[in-house]
Formats: structure tokens, C-alpha cells, sequence
């Protein structure tokens, strides 16, 4: 993967807005990779959580948000739990699911959902699932 | 009797139930009376992590002032009613600015004090800090000797630890201590505290079956009987789903799921009516029948 490096990423609005609402130090990441290790989803996401680290340290943004990675985190808080520098990086993942939904990105379409998982799946689980849908109007 | 607000939340009302009536029932036979707190509401079921997201700590804060007018503790026993309501209740009272702009949504209650000796206890709390896990073993009535139950440490409960300040995550116990006390085998197995999936089951159904079979995977290698959990959306991922494991997998042998209080209800012989065991999908009934437990 090729990466420019400029100025302008590095300070991106989406960087800051990052920075404001998880309230983490991101550039204190050492990539020691324990955040991936612990988590219960990696192996299903397509960038992990410090590749995420990473490209967030870059300015890639973009790239995260259109990631199917940060639908499936489920919010365990193992990642900021095992974190050695206590970045909690489950906060980094929330940042960017609520910048993708406060443009508008829902992930779930809840006109698809079926009936049984209505019927059966607690509510905690009904309202966290929703919350990966933002409705505009 | 000692008396102490509860919250029940809306799952334990409704889908939930089981775990919500033996609780209420066992506790009175301790000597505990569970007093659902009035017209209580949602307690928002996730924590606010963005920072910038304030209205979702009004509904907390207003259970938290209710419950404060009755006494200094707040029962709760859903995983993740418990989470919510014990951060909030940490933010809340450590961080003044936040709470000014929370209060600044309520109504009658902004004008009154902040509440901050209210403690948000877990049921399982009182029954290791208030009985002793000792004294529950004198108290019960009948031994649950012979059974291997495999606790699982569900993540909302224990994490994260700097918030819950509840039990170490990496290492907990409690629940291993709670089967002790009530005579049983407690099992422990790798992936006692990996997360079941929870919700992605609304919108990644297929990763969350995967992270639950290897739960009960986990636990049946290591020779567990049953599982043990006290969160809903847990029982739902490992006990309603195994429907779809048995389909998946033609080795999946099915696993019982109990929730604590069914199992504290069964030491304390409560009759079989208010122990809910028909809304589990795997039937505990075989086994404890064989064990003569029922
Ligand atoms: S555990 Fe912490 S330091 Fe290590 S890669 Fe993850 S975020 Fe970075
Ligand atoms: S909070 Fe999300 S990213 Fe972190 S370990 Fe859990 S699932 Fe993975
Ligand atoms: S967390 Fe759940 S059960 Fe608890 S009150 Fe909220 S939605 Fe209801
Ligand atoms: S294991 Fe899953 S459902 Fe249970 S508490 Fe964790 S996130 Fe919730």
C-alpha cells in the first residue's frame, strides 16, 4: 500500500475530531500489536485494530471509514484493556464509527433485519446494534 | 429484611425474565428485598464513549437519582445495565463539567445535589460482600456437588477494569468462588473472558456465532457440563444460538446455559416454577435430573 505523507493529513479535520472525541494519544502507539492480539473479532476484520492505530497516526482516514473493521468491533474493551501505553483504543473505533454515522454511513439497514432475530435477541442487543444507524431526518 | 432499590432493566423484564425472578425469589429467601425502583427507564444499554455525547448519560443520571432517595445502593444484575450505570455513575461524579451539562438536560432533579455516595453494586456483590460466599454455603439447601459449571467472565461486568473497578479481567474469580459456594465444580477454560460477539449478532450474525462456538468449545474441552453467565445478550449469543451451531457443525454437541440466579435458585430449592429453565434453548432439565438435582 502506498502512502503519501503531507501536512495536511496529518492535521485533517478528521484527524482532530478524532483526537477530540476518543480523548486518546494516538502518536503514543508503539505498534506492539497486543490490542490485535486480544481482540475476539481480528480475524474477521480487514484492517485490525493497530493497523487502525497506524493509519490513524498517518492520516488515512478515508480508508477507515469505509473499513468493515469498525462494524464489527463489538465493543469488548480488550484492546484498551491489554493496551501496555493505556490508549484506550476501543475509543478510537468509536470516534470513527460516529464520524461515519454523523455523515450519514449507516451500517445497519434495519429494514433488512429478520423477524426471529427481532424476536429473540435482547434488547441491549437491538439498541447497541442500532446505534450502527443514524437517522438523519 | 434489608431492603435495596433494583434495577431491573428492560431485558430482564421481558425476554430475560429467568434471570430477573429467581433473583428477586432467592434473594427474599436471603433475606433481601429487591425493590424495583419507579418508572424507571432504559438505561441507555451502551455506554457513551464518544466524548462529545452527553444526552445518553441523562438517562442513567436519572435512575441514579431515583434509587438515591431510597438508600446509598443500587442493585442491578444485567451485564450491561451494570456497566452503564456504574460508569456513568464514575463520570458523573468525577467529572464536574460533565455533570453541569447533564444536569442542565433534567428537570426537577438538576436542582437537588448530586447524588455521589450512590454506589451501583452488582446482585453478585452483595452475595460475596454482604453473605460472604461462606455463609451462602451454610445457607443453601441443597449442594450442587457433582456439577461442572464452566463461569463465563462476560465483558461489560469486568471491563474496562478502570471504570468498573470491579474484578481483575485477566484473572477473575468471582463467579469460580460463587460455584465453589454453592458446592458445585467451577471449570476454568481459555476463553472465559473472550467476548461472545454480542450485538454484531444484528449485524454480522455469522462472526458472532463463530466467537461464541469457541466459547463453549473452550469450556466443553476442559470437561464443563454447563456454562454460567449473567449477562442476557451472552445467553442469547451461547444459548438460543446453539440452534444454529448443531446445524453449522455435526460434532456440536449442545451445552446448557445458566444464568447465576438459576443456579442460586436451584441451591436454595426453589420450586421448579420460578427457576425459568423453559426459556433456555438447551434444556438444563437431563442434567440435573441424572444429577438429582430437581
Ligand atoms: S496495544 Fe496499544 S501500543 Fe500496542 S499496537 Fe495496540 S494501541 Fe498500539
Ligand atoms: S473493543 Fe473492538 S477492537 Fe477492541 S478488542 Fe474488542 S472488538 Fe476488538
Ligand atoms: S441495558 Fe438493556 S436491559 Fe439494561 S436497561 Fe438497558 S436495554 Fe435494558
Ligand atoms: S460477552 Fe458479549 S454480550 Fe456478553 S457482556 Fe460481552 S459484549 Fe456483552
Amino acid at each position: 500500500m502506498k502512502i503519501v505523507l503531507n501536512r495536511e493529513k496529518l492535521n485533517s479535520f478528521y484527524v482532530q475530531t478524532i483526537k477530540d472525541i476518543s480523548l486518546q494519544k494516538i502518536m503514543s502507539c508503539y505498534q506492539c500489536g497486543k490490542c490485535t492480539a486480544g481482540c475476539p473479532v481480528a480475524d474477521f476484520m480487514d484492517v485490525v485494530p493497530n493497523e487502525m492505530m497506524r493509519l490513524v497516526m498517518l492520516g488515512e482516514i478515508e480508508k477507515l471509514l469505509s473499513s468493515k473493521a469498525i462494524w464489527l468491533c463489538t465493543s469488548c474493551f480488550q484492546c484498551g484493556t491489554r493496551c501496555p501505553k493505556g490508549i484506550e483504543v476501543h475509543r478510537v473505533f468509536e470516534a470513527l464509527r460516529s464520524i461515519a454515522l454523523r455523515e450519514g454511513k449507516n451500517y445497519t439497514d434495519i429494514e433488512k433485519l429478520s423477524e426471529d432475530v427481532l424476536d429473540e435477541i435482547p434488547q441491549q442487543g437491538i439498541i447497541a446494534g442500532f446505534r450502527k444507524f443514524e437517522s438523519l431526518e | 429484611m434489608v431492603s435495596y432499590p433494583y434495577f431491573p432493566g428492560c431485558a430482564l423484564s421481558t425476554k430475560a425474565k429467568a434471570l430477573d425472578i429467581c433473583a428477586r425469589e432467592a434473594m427474599k429467601s436471603l433475606g433481601y428485598d429487591l425493590k424495583e425502583i419507579d418508572d424507571w427507564t432504559c438505561c441507555g444499554a451502551v455506554f457513551p464513549l464518544a466524548e462529545d455525547e452527553h444526552i445518553r448519560l441523562v438517562s442513567p443520571a436519572r435512575t441514579i437519582f431515583k434509587a438515591s432517595k431510597i438508600s446509598d445502593k443500587l442493585v442491578t444484575l444485567c451485564s450491561a445495565c451494570f456497566n452503564v450505570l456504574r460508569r456513568s455513575q464514575k463520570v458523573l461524579k468525577e467529572n464536574l463539567e460533565k455533570r453541569q451539562r447533564v444536569q442542565n438536560y433534567m428537570e426537577e432533579e438538576a436542582v437537588e445535589n448530586y447524588p455521589e455516595n450512590l454506589r451501583v453494586i452488582h446482585l453478585i456483590e452483595i452475595l460475596k460482600d454482604e453473605i460472604g460466599f461462606e455463609n451462602l454455603t451454610q445457607k443453601i439447601k441443597k449442594s450442587l456437588k457433582g456439577l461442572k459449571i464452566a463461569p463465563f467472565y462476560d465483558c461489560l461486568t469486568f471491563r474496562p477494569p478502570k471504570e468498573m473497578e470491579f474484578e481483575d479481567p485477566e484473572n477473575p474469580r468471582i463467579y469460580s468462588n460463587f460455584v465453589t459456594a454453592l458446592g458445585g465444580e467451577a471449570i476454568d477454560f481459555s476463553y472465559r473472558s473472550e467476548c461472545c460477539g454480542a450485538h454484531i449478532s444484528v449485524s454480522n450474525p455469522e462472526v458472532s456465532l463463530e466467537c461464541s462456538m469457541r466459547i463453549l468449545d473452550s469450556a466443553r474441552r476442559v470437561g464443563a457440563e454447563a456454562l454460567l453467565t449473567s449477562c442476557p445478550l451472552c445467553h442469547y449469543n451461547l444459548d438460543a444460538r446453539q440452534k444454529e451451531m448443531v446445524e453449522k457443525r455435526i460434532d456440536f454437541k449442545p451445552m446448557p446455559v445458566f444464568y447465576l440466579t438459576q443456579l442460586l435458585g436451584i441451591a436454595l430449592e426453589l420450586p421448579e416454577n420460578l427457576l425459568g429453565f423453559e426459556k433456555n434453548y438447551v434444556s438444563p432439565l437431563p442434567l440435573l435430573k441424572e444429577r438429582g438435582l430437581l
